[in-house]
């Protein structure tokens, strides 16, 4: 009888306490891959999208809602700048593209932002990327009612060129709050898998004049979105300086990808918290293979005995408790994998969903092979005490009939 | 018992490495402290006000003809913004003096006007071809305090970088 048979015999003999510690090392594995995985993909990404552009001017505030506001179309605007601040920027030898933006109505939830045509004729919002339109649609006339509505947004509303719609004030979603102006879908924009497919586009006086709206501030935007001349990192700097450090009236989000990183540095201590969880759970995995294989080693005592009276040697016994253990790792780690993939799938949803921001979640990454290696070498070091007992089995006083 | 004597060992090693630690924790935080230097935020000429309370950035836009003079606090990080509507400096070129006459500029940007501003600026043709002169600060009030007669050499300030 090889090794492999003794093996595969023992895990059909003890099938339930096989199944659950495989189970929990597919939890500990899938967990830890899915955290690992996740926080990287999601940091990476989080911090690569700028939709473009290299900072954000915005009124006085926390520099990390700024970059929320007007980059991924979350969280309320900190507050207006003026038109004159707009073309102050604009007119900075350093700055090659601002392009203005205005909030505060939505569309069943959808946020409407108000923007001029430059946001998407002369702006790559990612390297060789442009945003195009699904064909049979055209851009908006800045003069007009219309819309340029993001993938994402179409799909769930059902939008399609031709179609009109009513906005409603504020970003939240209230029945009541419709306003009297309709607007008609032009275009819909093809998926970028950035935030800009969750909103829906319009022009900038569109929103500056939309009936309720404050008349005094028909002029006023919520955020300017700044791309610098290349080469001009030190401008960056100095205008942060100047803005943030000298002026005390508004913000400059400055470079965009800091600020998001900056974010994920404050909440590292989350996933690190979620990565102990599933070191625990894995802890408590290895420990009930050490303890089920240990427990059967007394009923199998005898049947040690026997395969050593028919030649197996100690070291053969050894190996083949090592090798069981081993195998209710990997049996569990091939069912993580499947852990990995539903939990990967969902927060991918999710995070497209709330945010816009596209993870791939079987891009392939390096915890997928540490994790499995280590865990499945940690059930082999459980595998070890028992099979220490094994080792020790005395062949004549365990064949000796006790009847 | 031997394993756990080994582990006993191991373990009081540990601990005794661990516990010399302060002393070398000690020697860097000594170093830091000779090591404390300001940098002016624009690379330019820092002149320190009194005992470091205040300074005072000068930097040169040479094409332009150009001297800027930015208040800044004691650490050269914070801005700080006087009432003063100017500022006169006295520089020595070749022997011969030369006034400037620092504005107050305002900016939209910053939300800076005249009379709260931290930043000053004179123009003179000389300075675009003159690197390097000494000059004094007649006088600058910052806060409530007061100070007069600040001699200081361009580009080098007259901040020694807080070295004691």
């Amino acid at each position: 009888m090889t090794i492999g048979r003794i093996v595969l015999k023992s895990l059909r003999q003890h099938t339930l306490s096989t199944c659950v510690t495989a189970f929990s090392i597919a939890l500990a594995g899938g967990l830890l891959m899915s955290v690992w995985a996740v926080k990287q993909q999601s940091q990476a990404t989080f911090t690569g999208v700028n939709a473009g552009f290299d900072a954000v001017l915005g009124a006085r505030g926390s520099k990390l809602q700024l970059v929320l506001n007007a980059i991924f179309h979350l969280e309320a605007s900190p507050g207006n700048l003026s038109w004159s601040d707009f073309l102050d920027i604009q007119r900075n030898p350093n700055v090659e593209l601002a392009v203005p933006l205005a909030v505060g109505d939505n569309y069943r939830g959808y946020r409407l932002v108000g923007t001029v045509p430059e946001m998407f004729e002369k702006t790559e919002y990612a390297p060789g990327q442009k945003f195009a339109l699904q064909p049979g649609g055209a851009w908006f006339d800045p003069t007009r009612r219309e819309a340029v509505v993001g993938d994402f947004v179409a799909r769930k509303m059902r939008l399609h060129v031709g179609d009109t719609f009513h906005p409603f004030h504020g970003l939240i979603f209230d029945e009541k709050n419709q306003h009297s102006e309709t607007y008609v879908v032009v275009g819909v924009l093809k998926p970028s898998n950035t935030p800009a497919d969750r909103v829906i586009w319009i022009p900038l006086v569109g929103i500056q004049r939309m009936s309720g709206h404050d008349p005094k501030a028909a002029t006023d935007v919520s955020a300017v979105l700044v791309k610098l001349k290349a080469h001009s990192a030190i401008a960056g700097f100095q205008m942060d300086m100047m803005y943030n450090k000298q002026g005390n009236r508004l913000t400059f989000a400055w470079p965009i990808g800091s600020v998001m990183a900056e974010l994920f540095d404050k909440i590292g201590w989350f996933d690190r918290v979620l990565a102990l969880v599933s070191y625990l759970v894995a802890s408590v995995a290895t420990a009930s293979i050490l303890a089920g294989i240990y427990n059967s080693m007394n009923e199998r005592r005898r049947e040690i005995a026997i395969l050593r009276a028919l030649g197996a040697r100690r070291f053969t016994i050894f190996s083949a408790i090592l090798l069981e253990a081993a195998s209710i790792s990997a049996l569990g780690m091939a069912a993580g994998f499947a852990v990995y993939g539903v939990i990967v799938t969902v927060v991918a949803g999710l995070m497209r969903a709330q945010t816009g921001v596209v993870i791939d979640p079987f891009k392939f990454n390096a915890v997928m092979l540490w994790s499995p290696t280590v865990l499945i070498a940690l059930g082999a070091l459980a595998g070890i005490i028992p099979a220490v007992k094994a080792y020790r089995t005395d062949v004549a006083e365990n064949l000796t009939p006790h009847s | 018992m031997k394993p756990t004597r080994v582990l006993s060992i191991a373990l009081a090693a540990g601990l005794f490495a661990g516990c010399s630690k302060p002393e070398n924790a000690a020697a860097p935080a000594k170093e830091a402290v000779h090591k404390h230097e300001h940098h002016p935020p624009h690379g330019g000429a820092p002149v320190e006000l009194g005992e470091e309370e205040y300074h005072v950035e000068i930097v040169r836009d040479a094409s332009a003809g150009k001297l800027q003079a930015f208040v800044l606090d004691g650490e050269l990080e914070n801005f700080v913004r006087i009432a003063a509507p100017a500022l006169e400096i006295t520089a020595t070129v070749s022997g011969h003096e030369e006034k400037l006459v620092f504005l107050s500029i305002p900016n939209n940007a910053t939300g800076e006007k005249v009379g709260d501003t931290s930043l000053f600026e004179a123009q003179a043709d000389w300075l675009k071809t003159t690197p390097a002169f000494d000059a004094v600060l007649k006088e600058i009030t910052v806060r409530t305090k007061t100070y007069t007669n600040i001699a200081f050499s361009f580009p080098k300030g007259s901040d020694e970088g807080g070295k004691k």
